[in-house]
């Protein structure tokens, strides 16, 4: 891409409201869909490693304050 | 009990989103002995994610806060996320619109917008659909109850739609914008079908709220018939039965947003 990011800027300061705003709905789609690939391979993983780790659980809150915090 | 497991990902995630915000780990913790102790308890508005995260589910923090987890077998459940309610609620994966009408909704809205004392989350929903320059026309489904062959039933409403309520829709602008009625059909016998039903009987259109009841069915799917907006829903591989809906169009009517 050739375009630096002020002149992508300049660009987008010089659409029409009606562009400005399809502009930012593709944006706000665009990072949620961005999100959600990484929580699909954040799933991906906790799967793995459930199948790889011992994984111990419970389901008393003190211990499991102690795995996440460690204290 | 329902016995936890954080997973890496999990950790990661509260140490960046809650970790030192003695509110937020406070609220976290007692949600989490909730969910201990029943998963799908009304507080934590439990439900199913859609589309490819499908095999997921939420419960809420706090608004705009959702753990993200997976059921595991025995009464387990592994937390791998902490997602906001964009995140969980994307209509993008199972939504399409078509000429400003909806044509495919997931169970994640049906949540929303049956969180009508919570206006949080319906603000959040319809702002969604709002965000959408092509939706034109966006309804209100309210329940009025919900049970599951699982037996997570409410007297009034419940906030989890266990076993996933994908539907997809078409909704036509209703004739007179008002207050209609919705029935559910068990379809059971048919896996996935693309019927329509089209009703425009006048005599329907201003009854109150006449249901619908049956028993839910592992597996089946469920056929709703908008009356008499020329509406027609599609449940599939749904594990749960609603009993009942109202539908309100939402689009010409801004205050009807946060009701």
């Amino acid at each position: 891409m050739s375009a630096t990011f002020a002149t992508l800027v300049e660009s987008v300061r010089s659409c029409s409201t009606e562009e400005k705003l399809e502009l930012k709905s593709l944006l706000e789609r665009a990072l949620i869909e961005e999100r959600r690939e990484e929580i699909l391979a954040d799933h991906r993983r906790s799967i793995a490693e459930l199948k790889t780790r011992k994984p111990k659980f419970s389901s008393s809150i003190s211990e499991l304050k102690k795995s996440l915090t460690g204290k | 009990m329902t016995q936890v497991f954080f997973s890496s990902t999990f950790k990661r995630a509260f140490k960046k989103r809650i970790a030192g915000q003695k509110e937020l780990e406070e609220k976290f913790w007692k949600r989490l002995e909730i969910f201990t102790a029943d998963p799908f308890d009304p507080r934590l508005r439990t439900h199913k994610l859609s589309g490819r995260l499908s095999e997921l589910w939420s419960f809420s923090i706090a608004y705009d806060l959702r753990v993200i987890f997976c059921f595991q077998p025995q009464n387990r459940a592994m937390f791998e996320n902490i997602g906001s309610h964009d995140e969980v609620l994307c209509l993008a994966d199972d939504c399409a619109f078509q000429n400003g009408i909806i044509v495919g909704i997931g169970s994640d809205d049906f949540q929303s917008a049956r969180n009508h004392d919570d206006p949080g989350e319906g603000t959040y929903l319809f702002g969604s659909l709002r965000r959408s320059a092509r939706v034109e026309a966006a309804f209100e489904l309210k329940f009025f109850g919900e049970f599951s062959e699982d037996g997570f039933a409410s007297e009034r409403e419940t906030f989890a739609v266990a076993g996933g309520l994908n539907a997809q829709m078409r909704i036509s602008q209703p004739a007179d914008g008002g207050k209609e009625d919705v029935g559910i059909e068990d379809d059971a016998e048919k896996s996935v079908h693309d019927s329509c039903r089209r009703s425009s009987t006048k005599a329907s259109r201003f009854a109150s709220d006449r249901v619908s009841q049956f028993k839910p069915r592992p597996s089946a799917s469920w056929r709703m018939s908008f009356s008499p907006s020329r509406a027609d829903v599609f449940h599939q591989s749904s594990r749960s039965a609603v009993r009942s809906f109202n539908t309100r169009c939402l689009a010409c009517v801004g205050s009807c947003l946060t009701n």
